[in-house]
């Protein structure tokens, strides 16, 4: 058995079990059915993409010189993306974008909002997953539903890691689980207590925390609930970003200030395995996580988000590394790029190689090349490849493409 | 409500870790499709709306439209759906940053109708196929 770093999602779970026979994973033990899914398809030929130049199947290289005279052709590029790739190829993309005078993003805002923002500049409290086992006497998922987006949160990092259990119940002692959601789901009905609000609702659930409100029970039932915790983890999903708009304001208002009688920490819940480490690697070269422009020196804004971009036709190449908005943004949207030329670095077959008109297949981070990353909590961890690579790192390509574009 | 006449309903999306496991094994292939094109409903409103369980329906709205399978769902509210986060729900999808900064991927309002038609094929939601 070799060990792996799944890198299927944000959790980077670093206990994998691999074994390797004929260059694919033949055994794969300890990940979840996602993370399984995940490292077989690695190496199912079906799922991966070939060197595609408007649909007709080319060389590698004559995809990336392609690639390279559309994007050294081009007068607006787009760079987005990046948030599975590792922090060297985060790097690379990054210096890419700035050498085009690109606006460069990731998926970070349409996740999290600003909150990545708040929380890489320190203006919420965080910790790592490391420290929570026996220590959190609160766990808080909020708008998040882990079973279906990280199945082995609970068991490796948080409620079920704890030492000591309840032997009649099976449950951790010391240690509370809650929710607050919109929907009835499984994960709810396992959380003791759960809150469950209104669909838009967060806002008002906040206030009246903020407020001790009693004219909100279940809000004030939460403040009790947090009131009598020492540590307290809050982590966010997606569920709370579009409820609050992506403003996370209020959010690190109240939890700042619950943070003045105890230790709080939020913690994203981050779906891609490297997002942290394209904010932390884009805040290094610019001072800002996302949504930043190199024409002309380094500009910030809204207006420079992805989705802003494609609206106003802005860019006339568009440049996709890892990542599918194809298939994860508005289809009405995506239809606004049908004057731009497509280029899609891709480990596997998706939406988004659909529309592209070159397609340059990439190895398998993780599984087929090592490199750092940062988990969802910002920690860092190195993975190494387990298995011998048939394609190009995508470092080497945006290397490659940077190269071109010089 | 009168059986057969439009339901109009708030969609909420969320991930769906069956979907993301079809998608990653076989790509946006049939397990997709099953999984993805589906809808869930309240019992009382599939019944006051002569919905069959596993009848397909029409979703429509401004953004788009598609036909996918109606499942009734106990935990869902009258006026409430539930779909997987997909290339479906994406095509119902609205971005208008004058109301928001994100796109309304989360809670749709779409018209729920019954169909005659085949539920939608997931190859029709690429970019660049007929309706794409």
């Amino acid at each position: 058995m070799q060990s792996c770093v799944c890198t299927g999602c944000g959790c980077l779970c670093d206990d994998i079990g691999v074994e390797v026979e004929g260059g694919v994973l033949s055994r794969i033990e300890n990940a979840c059915a996602k993370g399984v899914a995940y490292l077989r398809s690695a190496g199912d030929p079906a799922r991966r993409p070939r060197s595609l130049v408007a649909g007709r199947e080319v060389s590698l290289d004559q995809a990336i010189e392609e690639a390279a005279d559309l994007l050294s052709g081009a007068e607006n590029c787009l760079v987005f993306g990046l948030d599975s790739s590792t922090i060297e190829a985060q790097q690379a993309g990054v210096e890419l974008a700035r050498v085009l005078g690109a606006v460069i993003d990731d998926g970070s805002f349409f996740a999290f909002g600003d909150l990545m923002e708040r929380i890489t500049n320190g203006e919420v409290p965080t910790c790592s997953l490391g420290d929570i086992k026996d220590n959190a006497d609160l766990l808080v998922y909020w708008g998040s539903d882990p079973p279906h987006t990280h199945p082995r949160h609970l068991s490796m990092f948080t409620y079920l890691t704890y030492s000591d259990f309840d032997p009649i119940g099976w449950l951790p002692k010391g240690v509370k689980l809650t929710c607050v959601d919109v929907r009835d789901s499984e994960f709810m009905s396992v959380c003791r207590p759960a809150f469950k609000i209104e669909p838009g609702g967060d806002r008002e659930f906040i206030r009246a925390v903020m407020d001790a409100a009693d004219t909100h029970p279940e809000a004030a039932a939460f403040a009790k609930l947090v009131g009598a915790a020492q540590f307290c983890v809050v982590f966010c999903g997606q569920g709370l970003t579009y409820s609050l708009g992506g403003d996370f304001g209020i959010f690190c208002e109240m939890v700042n200030g619950l943070a003045q009688s105890r230790r709080m920490a939020v913690i994203p819940m981050v779906a891609e395995a490297n997002m942290r480490g394209f904010a932390a690697t884009l805040r290094e070269a610019t001072g800002r996580v996302n949504q930043v422009s190199f024409s002309g020196g380094v500009l910030h804004g809204q207006r420079l988000s992805f989705l802003e971009q494609v609206r106003n036709h802005n860019a006339d190449c568009l440049l996709v590394v890892g990542a599918d908005p194809f298939a994860t943004l508005p289809q009405g949207v995506m239809a606004e790029l049908v004057d731009a030329d497509i280029v899609c670095l891709s480990s596997f077959v998706t939406a988004t190689t659909a529309a592209a008109d070159v397609v340059i297949p990439v190895a398998v981070p993780g599984v087929e090349y090592g490199g750092k990353m940062l988990r969802m909590d910002g920690d860092e961890v190195s993975t190494a490849g387990v298995i011998e690579a048939s394609y190009p790192h995508d470092a080497d390509v945006l290397r490659r493409l940077l190269e071109s574009a010089l | 409500m009168s059986p057969g006449s439009d339901l109009s309903v708030r969609i909420l999306t969320a991930q769906d870790v069956y979907l993301a496991i079809a998608e990653q094994r076989e790509g946006l292939g049939q397990a997709y499709e099953a999984q993805a094109a589906a809808v869930s409903l309240s019992p009382a409103d599939m019944k006051a709306h002569d919905i069959a369980h596993r009848g397909n329906v029409e979703i429509g709205n401004d953004c788009g439209s598609i036909v996918v399978q109606a499942r009734p769902d106990p935990g869902c509210p009258q006026g409430w759906g539930r779909m997987a986060a997909s290339l479906y729900s994406m095509r119902l999808a609205a971005y208008d940053p004058a109301a928001s900064l994100l796109p309304n991927t989360r809670v749709i309002e779409a018209v729920v109708r019954l169909t005659d038609q085949e539920v939608t094929p997931v190859s029709r939601l690429l970019a660049g196929s007929q309706d794409g």
